[in-house]
């Protein structure tokens, strides 16, 4: 407790006689006593009538006297001093420059703290000063440590840091007088839209001034990844999307674009355009991850000259890209009743994603109708086996002619050697258009 | 040994007709053999238009024999009310309906409420009593298994729809009121055997796609209803 204590004493009442009761009997023993003094002015000996009058005077005063039964109370005074909160933003943001090229925001702040000690110093005797830095939290903070330390603060929270304030009032000598806040205003809680609405209620009933000082000159330009939205996982071969928050800070009307990497290789691409000079705004990234396993994305904007920071220019995030269902490739060569229990079976299991295909019509066969009256599409050998081959965990081919040359595969023997170096597997299954005639069929692989 | 060293060698093959198409056809009490030709052009027209091999002989069967459960597809029709099926009958045709087997009912008598109509829709109560039967909607995979159709016609027109009872979402009974098979038929001149009204030969034609479809459903069951196909077939039924 921060006062000088200073004795006083005080006439006080002790009876418990309310005061109007107090009265109405003072007021009856006046009128006693003066009944009484009356009652003596007969006396003829002047002596006998004042010693009269002074006997009834005292016994009227002792009787007040034991009426309000007087005390002397001590009272002891403490003066306590105006406690004044000085609150220091110590969010990641207080690291910027104040100007291009210049000192921290943090730094700026500390030679003002430092400017100020001799007037608070001047002051103290009235008012104690606090410095706390503040982030989500409140933190006891030194000028020294403004100076050394960078802040490191994930957000700017100033409302929930003026409640910790006013909730650590506690007693008296902890009432808080006055808020003094240095800030780059970037707060990212409540006050994100400015002081309105709730905020602006909340100020409003905390019951003391709150003073700002601005740090930073508004005309820094930055481009940032703010954050990144993107599930933990996602399934090989299906959509993800990732969701970037970008911040530009002095790039109205600019045009850019956001670049998803992995690798150094470009996955994605989003066109920006900034209409304001504080826009955020949020890129989209929808992908389909091609193999499994854990990756490093790299989201990143270009650098521009003249930004403030140019770190923040790209984040990464990493993505656990796992398997969803093994996907089967069932190539028949005509349907048979095998064919059709090994399509049920697979297609039945849920955890099998199957492309199956049957060749319904080979060229010496006649339909004997327009192809229009057919329900049959071209067998789509080059999408399967040159573009798709290596989204299939498993190539199951039955029953093969490879002599036809309008289905045959042998044009795609490379690209299915490289799927099955690559860790896809292959069943190809005889019959009698592929072993009938127990010769060595012409076959996909089956030569090399 | 001149006559041997002289002797072509045979292609040997090491597969059977166990791969092929059989169209087999029950036997029953009743006359159930009266559309063998129509079976053997259905398996010629079948061999002749798709990659399908088949069997050009119609092979007889007994409902009650375990030999039905080698042959995947059956062909049971009548030209008249069917007799009433044994107990061995019916469990067997339950058996093999529900293990995946496949029939193709077909009323020669062009019947509707009466004759094999109601004989057979009263035997199929027996045979799946928890299953009803359904019109097959023109959606269904039967009418795009290899030609695009819209109609089911047979020697008559009796009824424009396919009947089918479901087992999951496998149609195991398909039956047409309509005796495809006799739009098939031919004598031993080579002649078609029967009249088809009322749309004539081309008719004929349509019925001729229409087993041939069935038979290619019998097969590839819901292949066609894969995504891969839909776009293709949507543009060429527009």
């Amino acid at each position: 407790m921060d006062s000088t204590a200073i004795d006083t004493w005080k006439l006080v009442s002790l009876s418990a006689l309310p005061v109007w009761a107090l009265w109405g009997l003072g007021a009856a023993l006046l009128i006693a006593a003066v009944l009484a003094c009356l009652g003596v002015a007969r006396e003829p000996i002047p002596s006998r009538r004042w010693a009269l009058w002074g006997l009834r005077i005292l016994a009227a005063i002792c009787a007040l006297f034991f009426l309000i039964e007087p005390g002397l109370r001590r009272v002891s005074v403490a003066r306590v001093k105006n406690r004044i909160a000085v609150l220091i933003d110590r969010s990641a943001s207080m690291n910027f420059p104040t100007s291009v090229g210049g000192k921290s925001r943090s730094a700026t702040v500390a030679e003002a703290v430092n400017a100020l000690a001799p007037q608070m110093e001047a002051l103290k005797d009235r008012f104690s000063f606090e410095l706390m830095g503040f982030d989500s939290e409140l933190s006891p903070v030194t000028s020294k440590q403004l100076e050394l330390d960078p802040a490191r603060g994930g957000k700017t929270d100033l409302l929930a840091s003026l409640r910790s304030l006013k909730a650590s009032e506690g007693t008296s000598a902890r009432k808080l007088s006055g808020v003094l806040v240095f800030s780059d205003g970037a707060d990212n809680a409540e006050l994100t839209q400015g002081v309105s609405g709730r905020a602006r209620q909340v100020l409003q009933d905390y019951g003391v001034p709150v003073s700002t000082v601005a740090v930073g000159e508004g005309g820094l330009k930055d481009l940032a990844i703010d954050g990144i939205k993107v599930d933990d996982f996602a399934f090989v071969r299906n959509s993800i999307t990732a969701e970037v928050e970008i911040r530009a800070r002095g790039f109205s009307g600019q045009a850019t674009q956001a670049v998803l990497k992995r690798d150094g290789r470009v996955v994605a691409t989003t066109p920006l355009k900034f209409g304001s000079d504080d826009d955020l705004q949020v890129a989209k990234f929808t992908f389909a991850p091609d193999q499994t396993g854990r990756f490093v994305y790299t989201v990143s904007v270009p650098v521009f000259q003249d930004e403030a920071v140019t770190e923040n220019n790209s984040r990464a995030f990493t993505l656990k890209v796992i398997r969803d269902r093994v996907r089967v490739l069932l190539v028949a060569g005509r349907p048979t009743w095998d064919e059709r229990f090994l399509r049920g079976l697979l297609k039945q299991d849920a955890n099998v994603e199957l492309i199956s295909f049957y060749i319904l019509r080979n060229s010496p066969d006649d339909p004997g109708v327009s192809q229009d009256e057919l329900s049959l599409i071209p067998f789509p050998r080059d999408e399967i086996f040159r573009e798709k081959v290596n989204t299939f965990d498993l190539l199951a081919i039955l029953n093969f002619n490879n002599d036809d040359p309008s289905i045959a595969l042998e044009m795609y023997e490379d690209s299915i050697k490289q799927y099955l170096l690559n860790g896809g597997a292959l069943a190809y299954v005889g019959g009698d258009r592929t072993f009938g005639d127990a010769r060595r069929p012409r076959s996909p692989t089956c030569s090399r | 040994m001149l006559a041997s060293a002289l002797a072509a060698p045979a292609v040997a093959r090491a597969f059977g007709d166990a791969s092929r198409f059989i169209p087999a056809v029950a036997q029953h009490a009743g006359t159930w053999d009266t559309r063998a030709s129509g079976l053997r052009r259905l398996a010629w027209e079948l061999q002749r238009r798709t990659s399908v091999e088949s069997i050009l002989e119609a092979r007889a069967v007994p409902l009650e024999s375990p030999k039905l459960f080698e042959l995947p597809f059956v062909y049971l029709s009548s030209d008249r009310e069917l007799p009433a099926f044994t107990p061995p009958q019916l469990e067997n045709l339950r058996r093999y309906l529900t293990f995946g087997g496949f029939v193709f009912a077909d009323a020669n008598d062009g019947s509707n409420g009466n004759g094999f109509d109601q004989s057979f829709r009263k035997l199929m109560s027996e045979v799946l009593p928890q299953v009803q039967p359904r019109p097959l909607p023109a959606t269904h995979v039967v009418f795009k298994t290899f030609f695009l159709l819209d109609t089911a016609p047979g020697r008559y027109l009796t009824s424009a729809q396919l009947d089918a009872w479901t087992i999951g979402k496998r149609a195991a009974v398909i039956y047409s009121q309509n005796d495809v098979m006799g739009a098939l038929a031919r004598d031993e001149s080579g002649t078609f055997e029967y009249e088809v009204t009322p749309g004539g030969e081309r008719q004929r034609e349509y019925a001729t796609r229409l087993a041939i479809n069935i038979a290619m459903y019998s097969l590839c069951l819901d292949y066609k209803d894969d995504g891969v196909h839909i776009l293709e077939i949507m543009r060429r039924r527009r």
